[in-house]
């Protein structure tokens, strides 16, 4: 069982956690937008890598994982589209799109081409390969995580968990509601980007699929992440939805080592997970082995 | 201060549905003025409080406040000069934040501040330390409290803060006191005349309480079928009791003045 490789997948996905986090949980808005901008990220990182700017590669993707937020944000709020159709429209779009990043190509692979990980590689030569991409998630996962946390006591990021959890007081506090709204899609999905975006570098490819799914493999890592006991403070909640996903990747490891099931059942085992969550407070309550929380707030 | 000019409005309008709700309606209020309403259920209250705050659309006439014409205005716009409780203490608060950040929401939106300055800032801190100690209720002492946690008189007496934190040009109290037990509500009503009368807030309060729609404030109004059928100023007032108005409403409207839910005393 590669237990350093699945930390350092695991710390990668804990910013996907972290981006459906923040719209599944803080925001109660379904959005599936990230299917798409997360191979948005993926292609646009890849593009960058290959002409031989990797750092700017994983900004790019951010950047463009915002833009598709935004899209759906849009569409939300100004077109008055259905929260979950948005998201489809917007990934459908993107399927598109992404393919016109990697020019037409269903794949790009990135061998022999300067990633992060390359970079940082040869930056730090006495470094183990394996302990010197540990180092890299790591530290990528800390950042975003801070990032979150410092965001949330932001007056913006009050807005976002207020909104989510009471938007008619948001309105009458005179704040622009749909501005919030486009702001949690497009940080949400900023995010998603650049969980794709390192996952490229990481990998050393690009595949225009690496999507299908993805939305639900954050939101099982975000859902395994609550059974962590914790304080009910803001900080915890956010480290909670982070280490679902490194949780999640290990599972897997586990899973696949013990040969459970074949990887290929991985997706229907993730969704069975979270339809399994999302049934009955009831069967999340019997995984967290506690009673039935009242509605808690999610932070 | 405020005007409303011929307001109307139909719901389900071209439907075999379609409500008249507000039927052409006049009101005027002064600066400062504090006006109470009383009404049947289904009078159009709400909705004309809706209109005010923009969370319904006139059909057709203006709604002018402090000589500006915010009949097109969205709600989050108007929201700057109007402040607005219900009768649900849930309405006014976000439930999973703690009281300081409910504060710190409004206050740091009020005082204009860079969207990704820290809420609350630590001096923030004492102001609404102070500001919630006029409450008497003990809750300066618990800003990291979820609001969540608080009963339906701490919570709607919270709201009343948080609106008028910033006194607000005009104020919308909607029963804000009927779903509270009558200890708390005489309570949340001393704050409510303390906090407009200490402001000058114009206020419009609907309420079921007729001794203090005839308590509260400086005029009465009284409405049915969408429109003002009654407009008692302070010297028609304090000549008329609980059972005299009832009386009034009676002959105006011709029907009894509904509802299980009317008071007739405090
Ligand atoms: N958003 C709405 N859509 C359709 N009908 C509504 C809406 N809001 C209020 N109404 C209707 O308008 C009428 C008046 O309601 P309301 O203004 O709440 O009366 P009041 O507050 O005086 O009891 C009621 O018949 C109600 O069903
Ligand atoms: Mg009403």
């Amino acid at each position: 069982m590669n237990i350093a490789g699945s930390l350092q997948l695991g710390f990668i996905y804990s910013l996907l956690a972290l981006g459906v986090f923040i719209t599944f949980r803080v925001m109660n808005i379904p959005d599936l937008t990230a299917d798409g901008s997360f191979t948005l990220g993926l292609a646009v990182s890849a593009v960058f890598c290959i002409s031989g700017r990797p750092f700017a590669g994983l900004a790019a993707g951010t950047l463009c994982g915002a833009a598709a937020g935004i899209v759906t944000g849009f569409l939300q709020t100004k077109a008055g589209i259905h929260p979950i159709l948005a998201g489809i429209l917007t990934m459908t779009g993107l399927y598109s799109v992404n393919l016109a990043v990697m020019g037409a190509s269903p794949n790009l692979s990135l061998i022999g081409v300067p990633t992060v990980f390359s970079v940082f590689q040869n930056a730090f030569p006495g470094l183990e390969r394996s302990a010197a991409r540990l180092c890299l998630t790591f530290f990528l996962a800390a950042a975003s995580a801070a990032a979150l946390v410092w965001f949330f006591k932001t007056s913006l990021g009050l807005r976002l968990r207020a909104a989510g959890n009471n938007e008619k007081m948001v309105r009458a506090s005179s704040i622009n509601a749909e501005a919030v709204r486009v702001a949690a899609l497009a940080i949400a999905n900023a995010f998603v980007g650049l969980a794709g975006a390192a996952l490229a570098q990481y990998q050393g490819y690009a595949d225009i699929n690496s999507g299908a799914g993805i939305v639900i493999v954050g939101l099982a890592s975000v859902i395994l992440g609550e059974i962590i006991p914790h304080r009910g403070r803001a900080v915890f909640v956010i480290l909670c939805a982070a280490l679902g996903a490194v949780i999640y990747r290990l599972l897997i490891a586990l899973v696949l080592y013990l040969n459970f099931f074949p990887a290929y059942m991985l997706r229907l085992v993730s969704a069975f997970i979270v339809a399994l969550a999302l049934a009955s407070p009831k069967a999340r309550a019997a995984l967290k082995g506690l009673r039935p929380r009242k509605k808690a707030p999610p932070c | 201060m405020l005007n409303v000019l011929g307001a109307r409005k139909t719901f389900e309008a071209g439907t075999p549905a379609a409500r008249t709700v507000l039927d052409g309606l006049d009101l005027r209020l002064e600066r400062a003025e504090f006006a109470t309403i009383i009404g049947s259920n289904g009078a159009g209250k709400s909705t004309l409080f809706a209109a005010i705050a923009g969370s319904v659309f006139l059909d057709e006439g203006r709604i002018i406040l402090d000589g500006r014409d915010i009949s097109r205005k969205k709600e989050h716009q108007r929201a700057r000069d109007i402040g607005r409780l219900f009768q649900d203490p849930r309405h006014g608060t976000a439930p999973g934040l703690t009281i300081e950040e409910n504060l710190a929401l409004v206050y740091s939106k009020a005082s204009g501040r860079f969207p990704l300055s820290l809420a609350p800032r630590a001096k923030d801190r004492a102001y609404f330390r102070q500001v919630l100690s006029r409450l008497d209720m003990g809750l300066e002492d618990r800003l990291r409290t979820p609001v969540g946690a608080l009963s339906g008189g701490q919570r709607q007496a919270l709201t009343l803060l948080i609106a008028t934190l910033v006194p607000p040009k005009l104020l919308l109290l909607d029963e804000h006191t009927a779903a509270l037990d009558p200890v708390t509500a005489k309570k949340v009503l001393a704050l409510t005349r303390d906090i407009t009368a200490a402001h000058g807030i114009t206020t419009l309060m609907i309420t079921h309480n007729i001794s203090s729609a005839l308590e509260l404030g400086t005029r009465t109004l009284m409405m049915n079928k969408g429109r003002i059928v009654m407009d008692l100023g302070a010297e028609q007032r304090r000549q008329l009791s609980v059972e005299d108005l009832l009386e009034r409403y009676k002959n105006t409207v011709h029907e009894t003045l509904d509802s299980d839910k009317i008071l007739l005393s405090g």
